[in-house]
């Protein structure tokens, strides 16, 4: 299912991406000088003493000279535009004709109005014939943040200039789209299950990835003042230095349990040392943070696949796949594309999560309708149900008065398992009544002194339905009373910091047969304990001095 | 008689011993109850009884392995038990009668008249034979069975591939467990009647049952008339 899906993908992203390409001319040559002399926005000038640069350190008032040759192909293409990239504000001239402004130019901050980071300029026709070409520009660049500032110009078809960032950004946007539904969908779920930190984790991915794609496309819809540029290429260095960050952390989190702290420390210092290091380089910083995010995934999944992990081989696949991409597109591309394969993937890794959570849950509803037939069927089976029928049948034929007696201690009993059967737990004074008016009914039916005693007991304390009650019958089944026919229970019940206790013993004769082995009784009230409590609880059942002692500790968590 | 009553339920075990001695009041009849299937056990080993009334959980992982050390005893066992469904499997392993709780006198009483008037049991029989031997307790199948000869208070069982074993109950007592395709041919031979292959009439009215194998058993003038009306050979 998921390679289906993964090559749907790929198939519809990677040719909508390569028709979104056209024809384009940059500059053969880029000159530079600082200074300002009106002079140079001519065509033919001298320009021996130019620096061969397209930007500079530092904030000046200066000139850049591109020099462009147009070909019959792209004459073919008029009408023409030109498309500027600059930090800074700019007058332009083509040919030594003002063609336009951006901003408005001055000799410091305060007389500089700052010009749109990315700017388009109509070339007529008359001006786009064959031949060389000399685009001057006058800039300025006080209100720069950045180290350096960098000044880029292409000439291409007026519409197709316009249209191709609009293109390929539509498609980045539907998987924008695709990834907010995810995380919204991943926020959701893990408010409702907040145990699952894997399903925070991807939420939180899905949203630095849209917010990565919003922040990286955006030049193409909003047009922003270049010093904004800056700003924007720290977000995103801050942006991919998170989502580095956490996709090892997720992958680790699925494949492995051990030792997660450490190795998320030692991942996130070697990327901060990477990101610190190269700081200001935004593109060459961001690519550096992706392909490591990339090659410690890969690791990851590598040992996951080697120890035949669940979901290790899809995985791997997608990473495989997005470092081909990698090879072969462009990286403002690959990057999404790769990123969006690891993250189906992931979302694949999340599905079988999922389906695991589900059989648990399902397995733990089916057992806990287990117990409650189990307890329901505690007086129904036939060794309960006849025993007390054939002896009540007794009681009545001898001594009717007594016989109404034991169907009356046998009701209470019947009537406090039907309502105790579909709790989770019940008060310990319930649970209490129940063995008492057990110890009834089997009085009648063995004609033993049974007694009952407790202390300590807790108003307002719950346990599990009937396991004390399973305690007695197993009392009941394996001692003897003692000579003078009494068969003596006695519950304690301790409290402190720690843990809760509830020990019952069984004061008589202990028979001979008494296993070793456990029988359903204690599996039942084992089975009860861990549905309450989880891991939390201990169970201790030995014989001691004057019968048996069963001892339940419940932990605090 | 003498009567084991194994029945851990004090109520039950003495309405069973009521009962029992209002209907056996005529033939004197000791009654011994045992509250544990241990101490019961335990009790037979010294004191074999002529009946066992036995209450047991065969729904427990060891009901049937005392049914089996029972059975291979030299007295009947009844068992008397909340188990109804498990009838057809105690049969099987060769109780006389099975007893559902709740039980009243009457159903007792038709116990008893089965036991005194060595009737046979209900159903297609006992299916399986158990047989004590230096400690163990070996399982045959009933169908493995040519013929039985009793010898003083035990029986001899031959079994169809040569075997013979030693069996504790006598042959009356056998004859009531048996399928219906087992005849009593001489006052101490049951026989498969599917085994026979012709009756021999020997001079001075002496009487044989060839069985297929070649063997010749004995049998008793006065059951000849009914042998022949049985199986018209």
């Amino acid at each position: 299912m998921l390679i289906r899906t993964l090559r749907f993908y790929l198939l519809f992203f990677v040719p909508v991406l390569y028709s979104c390409t056209y024809t384009e001319n940059k500059p053969e040559q880029m000159r530079l000088k600082i200074g300002d002399s009106i002079a140079w926005a001519a065509k033919n000038i001298n320009e021996e003493k130019w620096e061969e640069s397209n930007g500079i350190n530092g904030h000046e008032i200066f000139w850049l000279r591109d020099h462009f040759t147009f070909d019959s192909v792209l004459i073919k293409e008029r009408p023409l535009a030109l498309h500027i990239v600059a930090l800074g504000s700019f007058e332009v001239w083509w040919d030594g004709h003002p063609i336009g402004k951006n901003g408005k130019v001055g000799p410091s901050k305060t007389e500089e109005q700052p010009g749109k980071h990315s700017s388009y300029y109509l070339l007529p026709d008359s001006l786009a014939g064959p031949g060389k070409h000399v685009l001057a520009m006058r800039i300025s660049n006080f209100y720069s943040i950045a180290n350096r500032s960098f000044y880029n110009v292409r000439v291409a078809n007026y519409v197709s200039i316009l249209r191709f960032p609009l293109m390929y950004s539509s498609f980045m946007y539907m998987l924008t789209g695709v990834f907010l539904i995810v995380s919204v969908y991943y926020f959701f779920l893990y408010a409702a299950n907040p145990k699952e930190q894997s399903f925070l984790i991807f939420a939180l991915i899905c949203t630095l990835f849209l917010l990565l794609i919003l922040v990286e496309y955006i030049p193409v819809v909003w047009s922003y003042r270049y010093d904004v540029q800056t700003v924007r290429l720290e977000i995103i260095g801050v942006l991919s230095f998170c989502v580095a960050f956490l996709i090892p952390l997720f992958l680790y989190k699925q494949f492995f349990s051990a030792g997660l702290l450490l190795l998320s420390l030692l991942w996130v210092s070697l990327l901060l040392g990477l990101y610190v290091y190269f700081h200001g380089r935004y593109d060459f910083t961001e690519q550096l943070l992706i392909t490591s995010m990339w090659a410690g995934s890969l690791l990851l999944t590598t040992l996951a696949l080697i120890r035949k992990k669940v979901g290790s081989r899809p995985v791997f696949t997608a990473l495989f796949l997005s470092g081909l991409l990698g090879c072969w597109l462009y990286f403002d591309y690959t990057l999404f594309l790769s990123f969006g394969l690891v993250i189906l993937s992931m979302l694949y890794l999340l599905v079988l999560r999922s389906k695991a959570i589900d059989q648990a849950y399902q397995a733990a509803l089916v057992h806990s309708e287990r117990l409650k037939i189990d307890l329901l069927r505690k007086n129904i089976q036939p060794h309960f149900l006849m025993n007390t029928i054939t002896s009540v049948i007794d009681w009545v034929e001898e001594s009717p008065k007594k016989g109404v007696e034991f169907i009356e201690a046998l009701a209470l009993e019947l009537d406090i398992l039907g309502q105790i059967a579909e709790q989770k737990r019940i008060p310990l004074e319930q649970e209490i009544a129940l063995c008492k008016s057990h110890l009834k009914v089997m009085q009648f039916r063995k004609e033993i002194h049974y007694t009952w005693e407790d202390q300590g007991i807790e108003e307002g304390d719950t346990i599990p339905p009937a396991i004390l009650h399973t305690l007695v019958e197993n009392g009941i089944t394996h001692s003897t009373p003692l000579t003078d026919g009494t068969l003596a229970f006695s519950l304690r019940f301790e409290k402190n910091l720690q843990a809760k206790v509830y020990e019952l013993s069984t004061k008589a004769k202990l028979n001979k047969a008494v296993k070793q082995r456990e029988g359903t009784g204690l599996q039942y009230v084992r089975a009860r304990l861990t549905e309450s409590y989880g891991q939390n609880w201990s169970l201790e059942s030995a014989a001691g001095s004057g019968g048996w002692i069963t001892r339940i500790t419940i932990y605090k968590k | 008689m003498k009567v084991l009553i194994i029945e851990d339920e004090a109520r039950i075990a003495a309405r069973i011993e009521r009962f029992l001695l209002e209907l056996m009041r005529s033939s004197g009849v000791s009654v011994t109850i045992c509250g544990s299937l241990s101490e019961g056990i335990e009790f037979i080993r010294n004191h074999p009884p002529d009946l066992l009334l036995l209450d047991l959980n065969l729904n427990g992982e060891n009901g049937f392995e005392v049914l089996k050390s029972v059975t291979a005893e030299s007295f009947h066992t009844i068992i008397i038990s909340a188990y109804k469904e498990k009838a057809i499997d105690a049969f099987n392993y060769g109780v006389l009668d099975f007893i559902p709780k709740p039980f009243d006198k009457a159903r007792l009483s038709l116990a008893m008249e089965r036991l005194v008037n060595k009737e046979k049991t209900k159903g297609a029989g006992v299916k399986f034979i158990f047989i004590k031997k230096t400690g163990n307790i070996l399982l045959f199948r009933t169908e493995e069975i040519q013929y039985i000869k009793g010898s003083g208070i035990y029986t001899e069982i031959h079994f169809r591939n040569g075997r013979t074993e030693l069996h504790d109950k006598s042959l009356e007592k056998l004859e009531q467990l048996l399928p219906d395709y087992f005849l009593r041919i001489h006052k101490s031979y049951i026989a498969d009647s599917r085994d026979f292959e012709k009756i021999l009439v020997q001079a001075g009215s002496k009487y044989q049952v060839l069985l297929k194998n070649g063997e010749v058993l004995p049998v008793g003038r006065t059951r000849y008339e009914e042998l022949i009306h049985q199986i018209r050979l």
